[in-house]
């Protein structure tokens, strides 16, 4: 009786032992999304990552004009004490095609002008012909859009001011209300602004104490203002300075058709103690081996490009990298397709009946990835003008892959098989594009070549075989400033 | 491929899952009330064989501890369902008749295990934890909370009961005891 006992276990029990059941693949995806749950944290820091550079390049736009040493040369300055007034100096379009508004005033200057405003000054002879030196460090597009604003609704200024200058045609504000408004525009933590004058600052900010300012501007398109005195001085190195309308903001949806290559790298001798080389096809050279055709690759995305000066843009999107490439094979019985795997001695085997051979009646099997991207990168620009960008771009690109339909070539190069978890979901991608742009109105449009490259393998490292992608396309964008 | 996993190699760690998965699903399998709770059976325990690989020392194969992993994890899941440790306890012996002694001569796995889902969960667990996994009755006591005397009686019926459940539904002949030998 016991021994009939034993015999019914172990009957019950080895009749049962080999007995398998394949469980659905929704079961691998969450127990993978659980216990390598870390990829989120990656991809939310990549994502603050990327917001706080952007909002660092949009918040500090002044420290940037700072750091490039910014400077609008040397500007002959009048101080005007007979005339209570504040005058904005510009750049001369015609002179550099700069249309920014230069705000003047150190702290102290900005105090002064502030006590300024306020005082009704006709008198001090002795500082009306002071001249000083302006070095605008830095400028808020804010305050300069409402300066001019300001400015141009208001139509009672205007008057020619002959003390001034003699060689411009010039107006002053003369009015209180309209200048002390001004005066608190200009009076703003942003803006920074030196004054100082060629013999002793010191001594004309105690004249601005007790004397009126008088700013000088240069006629630009509207009836404001006044004269530039020293054209030459104002020249500024046109990679330096952005202007107000190349400074906007582009946001660009550009689609990249193309064609797919990829280039393959041979690692098995990394595999131990399986001597696959030996038995493989045309000796197992790999690449004689192999039948690919590129295939279609396109890419379409959403990018916001920030002017940083005339000759560098800053630019990040949101992309959709898809690409192929066809492979040459022949249907067969199946058969086990054996994958050794690097590093170890593990290999895996897949049933397939697709066998790698240049047959009579071929099937043409496509490998196709789709990958969700965020490239970051900079526009390097050769010229730039009202009407066209030349340039040369260049980007890095984080990308996942979110579907795949891949067939993995077996070590011994004879079949082709899936493997899904020997694809590599997360990728570098690095793409180069020369381009031109035409500028309109209000639109923009972008036309050049692409190269974009796959920096890390298809595949999962312990894979044989390492390929890596390249698209060359044709990019083409349409832009509107912002 | 268990270093790979323990540095957090997606790849290693799928190649693990797809190497033992399809026979650990078979172990939950005899133990759930159905395919999706063996599944999620099957699931809660790759979860624990991951996070908890680094205790695996070596001593033993991969698979023994992973299928040991697997098997406390059923029970577990179980042990959540309030009626099942009542259904442990209870006995069935009006279902069972004593008189038979006969065992199959012809087993098919997938008809074995049919016929073990078919007992009621508490003699299934029992006949699975001591016919199949090999754990002792004082084992199963402790693991089942139940007495020792307890998990022996509901063995005992267990075995009956599935010896007639498959000579009832014809998958098995009801053979003279000592063939069991020419069997294996």
């Amino acid at each position: 009786m016991k021994q009939e006992e034993t015999y019914f276990e172990q009957f019950v029990k080895e009749s049962i032992e080999g007995y398998r059941m394949y469980p659905s693949t929704k079961t691998w995806q969450q127990i993978n999304k659980k216990i390598n749950n870390n990829l989120k944290p990656t991809l939310i820091a990549i994502t603050v990552l990327a917001l706080l550079t952007l909002f660092t390049f949009d918040n500090n736009k002044n420290s940037i004009a700072n750091n490039d040493n910014l400077n609008f040369g040397n500007l002959n300055q009048q101080f005007d004490a007979s005339n209570n007034n504040i005058a904005i100096e510009t750049a001369n379009e015609n002179t550099n095609a700069n249309t920014n508004i230069a705000l003047t005033a150190n702290k102290n200057t900005i105090n002064s002008i502030t006590n300024l405003s306020n005082t009704n000054i006709s008198n001090n002879s002795t500082a009306s012909t002071a001249t000083a030196k302006v070095s605008a460090k830095a400028y808020t597009k804010t305050n300069v859009n409402a300066i001019e604003n300001k400015l141009e609704n208001k139509s009672y200024l205007v008057a020619n001011s002959t003390e001034l200058t003699t060689t411009n045609e010039g107006a002053v504000i003369e009015d209180k209300a309209l200048k002390n408004e001004i005066v608190q525009l200009v009076n703003t933590p942003n803006v920074n602004i030196a004054v100082y004058t060629e013999d002793n600052t010191e001594s004309i900010d105690e004249e601005l104490t007790t004397t009126s300012v008088n700013k000088q501007t240069k006629e630009k398109k509207n009836q404001t203002v006044v004269k530039q005195t020293n054209d030459e001085k104002l020249a500024v190195p046109n990679n330096a300075l952005i202007t107000k309308e190349n400074k906007k903001s582009i946001v660009q949806i550009y689609v990249t058709p193309g064609l797919s290559y990829r280039q393959l790298y041979d690692k098995r001798n990394d595999v131990n103690n399986i001597p696959f080389a030996a038995q493989s096809n045309n000796n197992g050279d790999l690449n004689a081996s192999v039948f690919h055709k590129p295939a279609t690759a396109i890419e379409f995305g959403v990018a916001w490009v920030k002017p940083v000066t005339n000759a560098l843009e800053f630019k990040t999107a949101v992309q959709v990298n898809y690409n192929s490439y066809k492979i040459k094979t022949a249907e067969a019985q199946s058969q086990v397709a054996t994958i050794a795997l690097t590093g170890n001695n593990t290999q895996v085997n897949r049933v397939t009946n697709l066998v790698n051979a240049d047959g009579a009646n071929p099937k043409w099997i496509e490998n196709t990835q789709l990958q969700i991207s965020m490239p970051i990168g900079l526009n390097f620009l050769i010229a730039n003008n009202k009407r066209i960008k030349l340039g040369v771009g260049s980007s890095i690109q984080p990308a996942l892959t979110v579907y795949n339909k891949t067939l993995l070539l077996s070590t011994d190069l004879k079949n082709y098989a899936t493997a899904p978890y020997l694809i590599r979901k997360i990728h570098i991608n690095g793409a180069i594009e020369p381009f031109v742009a035409f500028k309109g109105k209000n639109l923009q449009w972008q036309f050049g070549p692409q190269l974009r490259y796959q920096f890390m393998s298809t595949y999962a490292k312990t894979y044989p075989f390492k390929e890596n992608m390249f698209d060359y396309g044709f990019k083409i964008g349409v832009g509107k400033k912002f | 491929m268990i270093q790979g996993c323990l540095k957090g190699n997606t790849t290693a760690q799928q190649l693990l899952y797809e190497k033992y998965s399809t026979r650990m699903l078979a172990v939950c399998y005899r133990y759930a009330k159905n395919r999706d709770d063996a599944e999620d059976m099957l699931q809660e325990g790759f979860i624990k064989v991951f996070t908890q690989l680094k205790q695996y020392r070596n001593e033993g194969s991969i698979e023994g501890w992973i299928r040991s992993i697997m098997v406390h994890t059923c029970i577990n899941h179980l042990k959540k369902n309030k009626k099942f440790k009542d259904s442990v306890e209870i006995e069935m012996a009006s279902t069972i008749n004593n008189g038979s002694h006969d065992v199959p001569s012809l087993l098919q796995a997938k008809q074995i295990i049919d016929c073990i889902r078919l007992l009621p969960i508490g003699y299934r667990t029992v006949l699975n934890l001591f016919a199949i996994e090999g754990f002792s009755h004082r084992e199963i006591a402790t693991l089942l909370d139940i007495e020792e005397s307890t998990s022996r009686s509901q063995y005992t019926r267990a075995k009956v009961l599935l010896q007639n459940l498959l000579i009832k539904k014809n998958i098995v002949q009801a053979t003279p005891t000592h063939t069991i030998k020419n069997i294996k």
